[in-house]
């Protein structure tokens, strides 16, 4: 079987496996072996590649500890492994705690929408001489022609407090 | 127990579980820098397309198609794509200047670990000097450990194509190094 293998073919099949025998072709390793034994140059050829193999090895590239907490940080806010949860309860819980996140967001937003344009009404009543029929329009009719900003912000607190429900307007 | 199969890992980031984020991160993390080392230059350069690639998993889990293949072998293309895309977007000429400046790195310490640290700076500039195909090629057997199957279907070409870009790889880079092949080879054969 050797002498179907001649030094080019076997310098061709070292320059494209490499001097590792284990990624040599099935089909091809006895052959390579069988040559390797009985011809000095192809023992030569194989020290080279054995030597680039080497050269690769030794400058590969080198590992960064850190980088992993880094990108682990960047994506689920957590700055290592451990700081996750187990699977059995993150794996919904994640799930939930970002439409949860987002629900509560939404909520925030509303909330803030509200007061905000309450309090629009409340100085634009304060300060403008439309105070009755915004206010009737406002609240219902109630009597409001005298209610001041003071008022209205105490009112607009007491929404807002936890206590009443406030973060969920 | 047997791990937990990537794809499956996978599923699971679809629905938002960090944890199985993070074991990903574990198991393929090394290799994205390995192909953003070998085909960008450095590592500073190699960290932010191992942060790119691995936050763009994060956000868009869906982006990988259980249907299409591993998934180990879909995160080396779509690394490798990224790379390719980064080196477009260079220009001309300044990959290597950088390189240059990158590469001549000389680790601070003992002699010995000097002359390692520059001969493994020669080495990378020898690769860096490969065409692009050639490079990841290179990456994707010797520092990844591929086989020549795999790196087919990572590069989405034929086993054929693969050898001949090893081969052709490895002639240019025994040809790039051949003071450093000498000098290891006369050590080999010192050693018997």
């Amino acid at each position: 079987m050797s002498k179907e293998m001649d030094i080019r073919e076997f310098q061709a099949l070292l320059d494209i496996h490499g001097a590792r025998p284990g990624r040599w072709p099935r089909d091809k390793a006895a052959a390579m072996h069988a040559f390797c034994a009985m011809d000095g140059r192809a023992r030569a050829l194989l020290e080279e590649a054995r030597a680039l193999d080497a050269l690769l090895k030794d400058s590969a590239p080198r590992a960064n500890p850190q980088l992993k907490a880094a990108i682990l940080a960047a994506a689920t806010g957590a700055d290592n492994i451990a700081a996750i949860p187990a699977p059995a309860q993150s794996r919904r819980p994640a799930h939930e705690a970002r439409k949860a996140a987002n629900d509560n967001a939404a909520r925030r937003w509303m909330t803030g929408a509200v007061l905000a344009a309450s309090l629009f009404a409340g100085v634009w009543i304060g300060l403008s001489g439309l105070a009755e029929p915004v206010g009737e329009a406002l609240l219902g009719g109630a009597q409001v022609a005298g209610v001041d900003n003071d008022a209205l912000g105490d009112i607009i607190g007491m929404a807002s407090a936890p206590e009443n429900g406030g973060d969920l307007l | 127990m047997p791990p937990i199969p990537d794809e499956d890992l996978m599923d699971a980031v679809r629905e938002g579980d960090a944890q199985a984020f993070a074991a990903l991160l574990e198991r393929h993390m090394e290799a994205v820098r390995a192909i953003g080392w070998r085909m960008l230059g450095s590592a500073d350069a190699a960290d932010d397309l191992a942060q790119d690639v691995f936050l763009r998993i994060w956000k868009r889990p869906e982006g990988y198609d259980r249907a299409k293949g591993r998934f180990a072998a879909w995160l080396r293309r779509v690394a490798a794509n990224a790379c390719i895309d980064r080196l477009r977007k260079s220009r001309p000429g300044q990959l290597d200047d950088r390189m240059g400046e990158t590469l001549a790195d000389p680790a601070p310490g003992p002699e010995q670990r000097a002359i390692e640290s520059q001969r493994a700076a020669r080495v990378r500039a020898a690769i860096a000097r490969l065409p692009e195909r050639q490079r990841q090629a290179i990456v994707l057997a010797h520092d990844l450990g591929h086989t020549n199957i795999e790196i087919a279907h990572i590069m989405e070409t034929s086993v054929e194509a693969v050898e001949a870009l090893l081969g052709r790889a490895r002639r240019k880079l025994k040809e790039l190094l051949a003071g450093e092949l000498q000098a290891l080879g006369g050590r080999h054969g010192e050693g018997g």
